[in-house]
């Protein structure tokens, strides 16, 4: 069997036919296909879960290869941050597997690492929307002039305190919502869609093969 | 085997877009699709970053834990066509692209694309001495902000599927001065994308991006087909709307669960 | 001129450190000093409240808790008191995880809820399943046959030693009354959409970001019958509910948080046009 077969005839082929199978599925009641959606579906649930195991494997090659290149290169520093990436992420897993992920140990990572890292991520977005709010946002031309006044309504609409005092601004963003922003968001979701649909319709074909990791020749 | 009840519909729509797709692959029709700014801008920022030595980043491959399998796998495929796109300029140039991404799932896939992409420019020797800046695993956007002040990139590409991130990689490029190519599908982002980037690819358009770069019948058949419908659900809204003025609901009710 | 133009300047273009740092200055304040702003409620939020007050004792809700530690600080009382809602109503909760972070988060929320003290025991009357990764897909089998894809909760005991699992059968949609989502993610949602509402035209509530509204919007009120809106929607629940809880603490500080990004639009706005003005 040539590599050409085994590497983009065979996927093609397997995504034709599981694509198709999960279509039909959603417009025939059968008995039969239902139970092969069934187990192509939780085939996917399992596949995604070792993935994730791949991506910690991954993970462990790329940093070991940087760590041997930044100590030739002397650069200590990004030595320590792979050597740190790699024990959190040895050591948080041999927690889970030989501890359990209901144990205190595991709580205790969880709750005093990873908790208030992520949550500090996350509300560092303020600081990055009010930068970019602040920097680019200008009122330039007529359409960015409609901009900042819906932003200015649409802001001061979802804050408790402007609209106990000023009821005409629930007003304004009702209107904003159920007329501009339903309206447009329906519009683009149907062209979203539809294009889904059509990205779907050329992986069956075989015509977008870019999950195969192939560029177009 | 029977139909499920409200389905029957939707058969209809899906049997047409299918029909119409391969109707035009096989007529052989000559189709037109307007230029996509955006994605023309994509030499012109390579060859920015060319001039300036300073490499270009291209992101959107996943967003938290979704990859390949998910609803957003479309937009991830947009994102790889794009850069296999860019990577190619890039290639030409002689310029570096550093590709970053959220989900393990495309990891081996973008790997793929950035190598044949060097491959096709006869550089692939040059990819693969520099495979690890290339495609650096950055799980955070935290990790990404902190790329562009260590590489300061000159070019910023952006498309495919992101969450919250996006307002803090985004902002953090264009305050350092990296011309931005966004686009997204994820509908509550483009607001963000269209104020903060250069060009922008809205919604639907990313979905083109193969098409516009390959221009092959087949891929230009199926953007014609989603265009033509388009404008056969307008019809339909326009119809849906008259009759609902008229009263005339119960039709419309009937269509809709048939 | 000369002087207006350089104040317009300054307005214009203020380094990073000083809006950074009154930013942390004027949340640090809030939050130590909260001014306890009135809440008022609006329909987005009364149609989820509703749905919730329309659920018969025995009705079961599934629930998907896929927020992370990131939008903790709002998911988590939205959560809360939907779940007291639904302990009052006497439905029964069938949890699950479409987020890796979330299984963690649910026993700091749980202590919280004390459905114990409540009567409620869990296995009967509400069970945590754990995460499910594979997204629309694993949505789909939830829905299917929940037994199917879940053979063991989050603590390890098999689905068949608990009753409320028992009682959800074959195909599970049918014995779902409401589906209740809790996440960030956009595609969750309407994936969730999908595969609940569209498909089999179950009750669907949801609580995601502010910014994510206008998304869901469309599906609103025919496939979503209710949205929360973030930490605010979660505030006005707690008010129009009458349970106390965190949202309604946190809602100054989303108010403050509102309220630097309009000062940085309109100053950065009025700079602009103060130097637009003088150079022309």
């Amino acid at each position: 069997m040539s590599q050409r077969t085994i590497r983009r005839q065979i996927p093609l082929a397997l995504t034709f036919i599981t694509g198709m199978i999960i279509t039909f599925d959603w417009f025939i009641k059968w008995e039969p296909l239902q139970s092969v959606t069934k187990t192509i579906l939780n085939f996917n649930v399992v596949m995604v879960a070792f993935m994730m195991g791949f991506a910690g494997v991954n993970l462990i090659m790329l940093h070991t290869r940087r760590i041997k290149r930044n100590m030739s290169q002397n650069k200590m520093l990004d030595v320590a941050i792979s050597v740190m990436l790699l024990a959190c992420l040895i050591g948080w897993s041999a927690v889970g597997i030989f501890m359990g992920r209901s144990s205190d140990t595991y709580q205790w990572l969880y709750s005093n690492f990873n908790l208030p890292l992520s949550s500090t991520a996350y509300a560092a977005t303020l600081f990055y929307l009010a930068s970019a709010t602040y920097r680019v946002i200008r009122a330039r031309s007529t359409e960015t002039i409609i901009l900042v006044v819906v932003s200015i309504i649409t802001i001061m609409s979802n804050m408790p305190m402007f609209v106990t005092y000023i009821p005409a601004l629930l007003i304004f963003k009702t209107w904003i919502a159920n007329v501009l922003v339903k309206a447009s968001y329906r519009a683009i979701t149907i062209g979203v869609g539809l294009g889904g649909i059509l990205m779907g319709v050329r992986t069956l074909l075989a015509m977008e093969t870019g999950f195969l990791g192939a560029v177009e020749e | 085997m029977e139909l499920v009840a409200g389905k029957m519909l939707d058969l209809v729509v899906l049997a047409g877009i299918w029909a119409v797709t391969l109707f035009l692959i096989y007529s052989k029709r000559e189709i037109w699709i307007r230029r996509l700014p955006a994605l023309d801008f994509i030499e012109e920022a390579v060859g920015r970053a060319a001039e300036m030595g300073r490499p270009v980043v291209c992101q959107g491959f996943g967003s938290g834990s979704s990859g390949m399998q998910s609803s957003i796998a479309p937009m991830i495929m947009a994102g790889l066509a794009v850069l296999g796109h860019a990577a190619r300029i890039c290639a030409r140039h002689g310029t570096q692209i550093v590709a970053t991404m959220r989900s393990e799932s495309v990891v081996p896939v973008a790997d793929e694309v950035l190598r044949t992409a060097f491959r096709l420019e006869g550089k692939l020797d040059e990819y693969l001495a520099n495979r690890e800046e290339m495609l650096p695993w950055l799980p955070t956007q935290a990790a990404m902000v902190a790329l562009a002040h260590r590489i300061r990139p000159a070019a910023h590409i952006i498309i495919g599927a992101f969450w919250h991130e996006s307002v803090q990689i985004a902002e953090t490029y264009g305050a350092l001065g990296a011309v931005q190519i966004g686009g997204t599908g994820r509908l509550y982002q483009i607001p963000f994308f269209a104020a903060v980037c250069d060009m922008n690819l809205i919604g639907e358009e990313i979905y083109a991006v193969g098409a516009y770069i390959n221009q092959t019948p087949q891929m230009l058949s199926s953007i014609a087909t989603a265009d033509y419908f388009k404008l056969a659900f307008i019809v339909f809204i326009l119809l849906g709307v008259i009759m609902a003025t008229l009263g005339m609901v119960d039709p419309l009710v009937s269509l809709f669960s048939w | 001129m000369g002087e207006q133009s350089g104040i317009g300047n300054t307005l214009a273009n203020l380094p990073t450190w000083l809006y950074f740092s009154l930013i942390i200055i004027l949340m640090a304040y809030i939050t130590l000093n909260p001014l306890g702003f009135p809440i008022p409620v609006t329909s987005l939020t009364i149609d989820c409240y509703d749905a919730i007050d329309a659920l018969q004792p025995g009705d079961i809700i599934l629930m998907d808790q896929g927020y992370g530690a990131g939008t903790m600080a709002f998911h988590e009382p939205g959560f809360i008191v939907v779940f007291r809602h639904a302990i009052d109503k006497g439905a029964k909760v069938v949890i699950v995880s479409t987020s890796v972070e979330s299984p963690m988060l649910l026993q700091r929320a749980i202590d919280k809820i004390k459905p114990a003290a409540k009567g409620y025991e869990y296995g009967v009357d509400w069970v945590h399943l754990g995460y499910v990764a594979g997204g629309e897909p694993a949505y789909a089998s939830i829905v299917e046959d929940i037994n199917n894809l879940f053979t063991e909760d989050w603590e390890q005991t098999p689905t068949s030693a608990l009753p409320l699992m028992q009682e959800l059968g074959v195909p599970t949609h049918e014995k779902i009354a409401l589906v209740y989502i809790m996440t960030a993610g956009g595609d969750v949602v309407e994936g969730w959409i999908r595969q609940s509402a569209l498909r089999y035209d179950l009750k669907f509530i949801t609580q995601v970001n502010e910014m994510m509204v206008p998304t869901i919007l469309p599906y609103y009120p025919i496939n979503c019958d209710g949205i929360l809106n973030g930490g605010v929607g979660a505030a006005e629940y707690e008010v129009y509910s009458g349970y106390s809880g965190e949202a309604v603490k946190l809602s100054d500080m989303m108010t403050m948080g509102g309220l630097v990004v309009l000062v940085f639009l309109i100053l950065g706005n009025i700079g602009y046009f103060m130097t637009k003005g003088g150079s022309s």
